[in-house]
């Protein structure tokens, strides 16, 4: 659970789960928990949030588990955020109590994007300022830590993002992988479409600050990994294009060791 | 997720999955690990929130 979250700042946490009050109590006395652990026996509550894990029948089969009493009332695992009047302002739910979103990306959906953080590196190409850093978490087995990159334009020109012709790069992240470190799909912004040349041609382009992020799954325990991010990309104005970039920088990972 | 990491599963739609964005959570009052009752949004008073969904426990 995500204690250092709840911890950083003035926000009321609570969890929920289907055990009964003996078991949490249990738990909460083990691990020293302090905030309330609500106790939703017979998962009333889980289903009518719309939570209930509607897939656990197909994912134990999947694995060759069988299902059984445990399996009922099961939700899927996440984390609702609300704002201060109760309204959801951000949610994340995950297929597998195995995978937890670190609470970098729990702060960002309560707050928004986040600037980069002082440690952030900080690269310059085609007038560009390209900041790259990670979540600050040490990370967890089955947790999604993230990459972050975010660009800034110059003014008055753009990069190309999504699907364009060929003769123009689209922003790209590229990070290495490294044992026990998956990088999934980058998240890239979606764009807009828009005419920027004196062909009179329309394409999907980014400009101010552009962020990328990378999900990278941990699949074990992990000391401190560091590894390559390289950065793609190409910056125009509605007249020229300057030539396509690559920038790359070492970012250090920390697991929780072990 | 790569096949490493997990079988090919069915997709879930977790878009769908609990309370909608930009609604209000509804009242939620359920006991906590000492019994007593806690209401979610009386507990929370004018502060934001954080529901954390969890298997159990127990296993």
């Amino acid at each position: 659970m995500q204690h250092s979250v709840a911890e950083d700042g003035d926000t009321a946490v609570v969890a929920v789960s289907y055990d009964p009050v003996e078991i949490l109590a249990e738990f909460a006395g083990r691990h020293g928990i302090t905030f309330p652990l609500l106790s939703d026996v017979g998962s009333r509550v889980i289903a009518e949030l719309g939570m209930l894990n509607t897939s656990i029948a197909e994912d134990q089969a999947a694995w060759g588990k069988p299902l059984d009493d445990r399996h009922r009332g099961l939700p899927f695992p996440g984390t609702v955020l609300l704002d201060g009047d109760g309204i959801v302002v951000g949610k994340v739910f995950e297929r597998s109590h195995r995978v937890r979103p670190t609470g970098g990306l729990l702060l960002e959906l309560m707050q928004g994007p986040l600037p980069p953080p002082e440690t952030a590196a900080t690269l310059e190409a085609a007038g560009t300022a390209v900041a790259v850093w990670s979540d600050p978490n040490p990370l967890f087995p089955g947790q999604v830590g993230r990459i972050r990159v975010r660009l800034r334009t110059p003014v008055g020109s753009h990069v190309y993002v999504g699907s364009n012709p060929p003769a123009y790069t689209c922003v790209s992240v590229e990070v290495e992988p490294r044992e026990g470190v998956n990088p999934l799909a980058p998240m890239l912004p979606v764009g807009e479409r828009r005419r920027v040349n004196v062909l009179d041609e329309e394409w999907t382009v980014a400009d101010g600050d552009v962020d990328v992020t990378v999900p990278l799954f941990l699949d074990r325990d992990v000391d401190t990994v560091e590894t390559t991010v390289t950065v793609r990309f190409q910056v125009c104005t509605d007249h020229d294009c300057l030539p396509p970039v690559s920038v790359s920088t070492v970012v250090r990972l920390d697991g929780r060791g072990e | 997720m790569s096949s490493e990491l997990a079988p090919d599963l069915p997709q879930v739609d977790f878009d769908a999955v609990g309370p909608p964005i930009g609604v209000r959570l509804p009242d939620i009052v359920l006991p906590d690990q000492h019994g007593h009752p806690v209401d979610f949004h009386a507990y929370r008073g004018d502060r934001p929130g954080m529901l954390v969904v969890h298997r159990s426990a127990d296993w």
